[in-house]
């Protein structure tokens, strides 16, 4: 027969574990749904705001009624450098449509970077940092670049979203499809 | 071909492990013994299997099978033979298939040693070995199969844009189709990740997956205890190897790992603290506690429900470094890439974690692991090595909230990002570390049961003064810092104690026995292998421990432009001069830019170096050049900047102090580790013997552990 204190201590102890566990278990498995969840097609984009290396504060809300084309990019990822071209090309070519072409950058070591990299490229349209990550989780990014193509009522257009490095004539085609459909 | 016989023998090995599972259970459950046999050869047979599948990716990989999508996104034609074998582990799917044939090995090698000694446990073995190769099988097949190939369809008229466009993934030829054009897949081939063109990188992996996978085998013995209900220390006898093989193959991974860092990444140092390199760290963290606290079971039968919970815990860490660095759930640079086995992976974790914790809850309920000593004392072996384990535990948790839990849950419930940065370990962790070392010099000394505070103190009177003697030397030499001078004496205790204590061994044979000093050395290593070898591992740690606060404590770091000719003051003793820089094209075609330095030490020419600058498809690479010397490394490194020409260049100079016994120390931990594994030492300890070892309450301090 057991001492009753030994009994107990287990039973107390056990439950500590089995609790231990579960919470572990249901804290990772939160944080992995939460950052599966990506956005999708024909549905609300999330909120947010970016404060630009020019000193502009620019919220997404604000932009309601245009088309915004959103990228990810880092002075550190090679993919970005061929793509950076082609997104200062939609921007120069697509504004006078209403299109804004917005760039976030994701995990740089300092500003400098992105400062220099926007400079190199001669980039003339809006970029601002990612403080905390906060809008490349919301996003559900999982690396850079990625674009996201958002159309005038907030929603992610069909198409529009590119997890990997992308060319105008990617974009121009959902765009063609968002400005067709104005016409309509 | 090669693409359909690897995929089908790694299916063949897959449906192996889903048989022997169901087999294995059955056999124990109603003693049926052929099926228990016919499960061992189908887990057995996972092996020859996994070997061929392996072995057709190689073939693939060295031959240039391009149309096979592993092969083309990890070599191009370009690649040299020694990267294309090693591609095997270059990339997610070809690592995930050589992590199964590490495993099939490991299973193969426990069904063979250890069938005849634990019959009583091995169906359960197989049960859990089988469980987790199947998981990992399935990630092969299913999700990431290293086989897939490219195929266009089959239609003459149509322009080969179209057939990109139209091109589908299938190990098998899809009906009306052909393989792209040769020359097309060639010219796509991407070649392997540059950062890990290195010879510490190419091994690296594999150590630490043998590291990784070596657990499972500890593991499933330890829940094959709980649940066939055979608790006594037959598990521990027949894992201890198996738990050392597992930390010598991760002891060398993480070694290796820092060595690549130090020579690639260029920053000037060995361990980042990045959530990849912690995850590593954690399993080994609780591993060495275990190997510690498993000697309290197997002497005096205490802690039984903790050493179950820390095998558990190594295993489930080792599943959640692995889940943690290939789902992408934490931001590292290391683990960036798109990846859809996250959620597998996550429920494969949780599943054996929740399965084999409640396992363990169950027999403790139902009081099956019951201590058979009390706790005598804190001076004692078991009250130091208790000690031990609460420190290792807490270095475990310390990093784990920083790597993972800090980020994970602020994510969560605040909706931000927070990342712990080097600052909170190097606050965090020195203090557990000094602790660690302190109980490495106090800890072989004591007895067990109890020893009384005088005998300690009297054993501890030579290492003391030895350690007393050398910081006096060290003090004379200029280091007058007390952190540094604390951090010295507890290292440098510890590894004169563990000096002391082979010292004591010779001594007490030469006395007894007459024997030759050189003789009485050899025969206490082949008479007690586990112990004394464990004594080398401690004086390993030791090194390591005064390389690692030398070269933290005392770095120089400098950084200036300079014109070809100039000479830089580094320190009070080195001086480095730019001599020339040269363009250079590599074998496998990337831009070298290369500078010619000499280091001149106190006005002498020691050595001439050329760090450089690897153009890599615009992604920029510094290779550091360094010049080693016993008390320090002088490590310098070309920076990519914009005033950047062939006249003028700016260098980064780092003077690391006693940095190479880190690597010194690395290779006697192995020594020591291998010592102490080496099979052939007698096994004596049975239950009857442990409680006759544990009668009398004070033995001298040299009885075997």
């Amino acid at each position: 027969m057991r001492h009753p204190i030994a009994r107990r201590s287990s039973k107390f102890g056990s439950l500590f574990l089995m609790f231990s566990v579960i919470f572990a278990i249901v804290v990772v498995g939160a944080a992995l749904l939460r950052q599966e969840q990506t956005v999708r097609a024909g549905h609300p984009v999330p909120d947010f705001t970016v404060n630009t290396f020019d000193g502009e504060t620019i919220s997404l809300d604000d932009l309601r009624g245009q088309i915004v084309v959103l990228n990810f990019w880092a002075s550190w990822c090679a993919p970005c450098r061929d793509e950076a071209p082609e997104l200062q090309y939609i921007h120069e070519t697509y504004s006078q449509h209403g299109v804004i072409m917005l760039g976030v950058t994701y995990a740089e070591s300092s500003a400098q970077n992105s400062i220099n990299f926007i400079e190199e490229f001669g980039l003339t349209y809006p970029n601002g940092p990612d403080t905390g990550t906060r809008i490349s989780r919301r996003y559900g990014i999982t690396g850079v670049p990625e674009t996201f193509i958002i159309d005038r009522d907030g929603n992610l257009a069909p198409g529009g979203y590119f997890p990997g490095p992308v060319n105008a004539l990617d974009i121009i085609d959902v765009l063609d499809v968002l400005l067709a459909s104005d016409d309509a | 071909m090669l693409a359909e016989i690897g995929f089908i023998t790694m299916l063949l090995a897959f449906v192996a492990c889903l048989y022997a599972i169901p087999a294995a259970l059955y056999g124990a459950r109603y003693n049926r013994e052929g099926w228990v046999v016919s499960a061992r050869n189908a887990a057995i047979a996972t092996f020859p299997l996994l070997i061929i599948s392996c072995g057709m990716l190689v073939i693939a990989l060295m031959v240039g099978d391009y149309q096979i999508n592993y092969v083309r996104s990890t070599t191009d034609p370009n690649t040299p033979d020694f990267y294309r074998f090693t591609a095997l582990w270059g990339s997610q799917q070809g690592s995930l298939l050589f992590w199964s044939l590490t495993m099939s090995v490991f299973i193969m090698l426990a069904m063979l040693i250890n069938w005849r000694r634990e019959r009583r446990l091995m169906p359960y073995v197989i049960v859990y070995s089988m469980a987790t190769l199947a998981f990992f099988l399935a990630l092969s097949v299913f999700l990431e199969n290293p086989f897939e190939r490219v195929w266009f369809p089959a239609n003459d008229t149509m322009a080969i844009q179209t057939k990109i466009a139209n091109a589908v993934d299938s190990t098998f030829a899809p009906p009306n189709s052909e393989a792209p054009p040769q020359s097309l897949l060639a010219n796509n081939a991407q070649g392997l990740n540059p950062l890990l063109r290195h010879f510490g990188m190419i091994i690296h992996p594999p150590m630490l997956y043998l590291g990784f996978v070596g657990f499972t085998i500890p593991f499933a013995f330890a829940m094959a205890a709980l649940a066939s209900g055979d608790l006594s220390t037959n598990w521990i006898r027949a894992t201890r190897r198996w738990t050392l093989v597992a930390w010598l193959f991760l002891s060398l991974g993480l070694i290796l790992g820092g060595r690549w860092a130090y020579d690639v990444l260029g920053w000037g140092g060995y361990w980042g603290w990045d959530p990849v390199e912690n995850a590593a760290l954690l399993p080994w963290l609780v591993g060495t506690a275990f190997l510690h606290s498993v000697m309290i079971q197997e002497k005096r039968g205490m802690l039984k429900v903790w050493n179950m919970l820390l095998i558990i815990s190594t295993f489930s860490l080792v599943m959640f470094a692995t889940f943690a660095t290939r789902s992408g759930i934490i931001s590292s640079v290391h683990s960036f890439a798109r990846s859809n086995i996250g959620m597998p992976m996550f429920l494969f974790w949780a599943g054996i974690t929740l399965v084999s914790v409640g396992l363990l809850v169950w027999r403790w309920n139902r009081g099956e692991l019951r201590d058979e000593h009390h706790f005598t004392g804190w001076v004692s072996r078991e009250g130091m090595f208790v000690l031990n384990n609460i420190i290792f535990i807490a270095l475990t948790a310390a990093i784990f909230w920083g790597s993972f839990g800090a980020p994970i849950s602020s994510v969560l419930f605040l909706d931000e990002e927070i990342t712990l940065s080097t600052e909170y370990y190097m606050r965090v962790t020195p203090p557990l570390f000094a602790a660690m070392y302190l109980l490495m010099g106090v800890a072989p000394l004591t007895a067990w049961g109890a020893t009384s505070l005088n005998r300690l103190g009297r054993s501890m009177i030579v290492p003391l003064s030895l350690t007393g003697f050398t910081m006096l030397a060290i003090m004379l030499f200029g280091v007058t810092a007390p952190v540094a001078l604390l951090a010295y004496s507890v290292v440098i205790l510890a590894g004169y104690v563990a000096l002391y204590e082979i010292g004591r061994g010779v001594s007490a044979r030469v006395k007894t026995r007459g024997e030759n000093p050189l003789v009485a050395l050899l025969t206490i290593f082949t008479r007690n292998r586990r112990r004394y070898g464990g004594y080398i591992v401690h004086l390993g740690i030791a090194v390591i421990g005064l390389g690692v606060i030398g070269s933290t404590l005392f770095q120089v770091e400098r950084q200036q432009s300079l014109n070809v000719g100039d000479v830089m003051q580094v320190d009070a003793d080195y001086q480095m001069r730019f001599d020339n820089m040269t363009d250079a094209i590599a074998e496998d075609g990337r831009l070298m830019t290369i500078a010619d330095i000499t280091v001149i030490r106190n006005g002498r020419e020691v050595a001439q170096l050329r760090p450089r600058i690897d153009h890599f498809e615009q992604m920029p690479m510094t290779i550091a050049g360094a010049h080693s010397t016993f008390e320090n490394d002088f490590y310098v490194l070309l920076i990519p900047s914009e005033e950047f020409t062939f006249t003028r260049a700016t260098f980064k100079v780092y003077v690391n102090p006693l940095v190479n016994l880190v690597w010194w120390g690395g290779l006697i931990l192995i020594l020591g580790t291998i010592i102490s594994t080496w099979p052939g030492q007698p096994r004596k300890v049975t239950s009857a013997a442990r409680d006759q070892s544990a009668m009398p309450p004070t033995r001298p301090a040299t009885a075997n552990i």
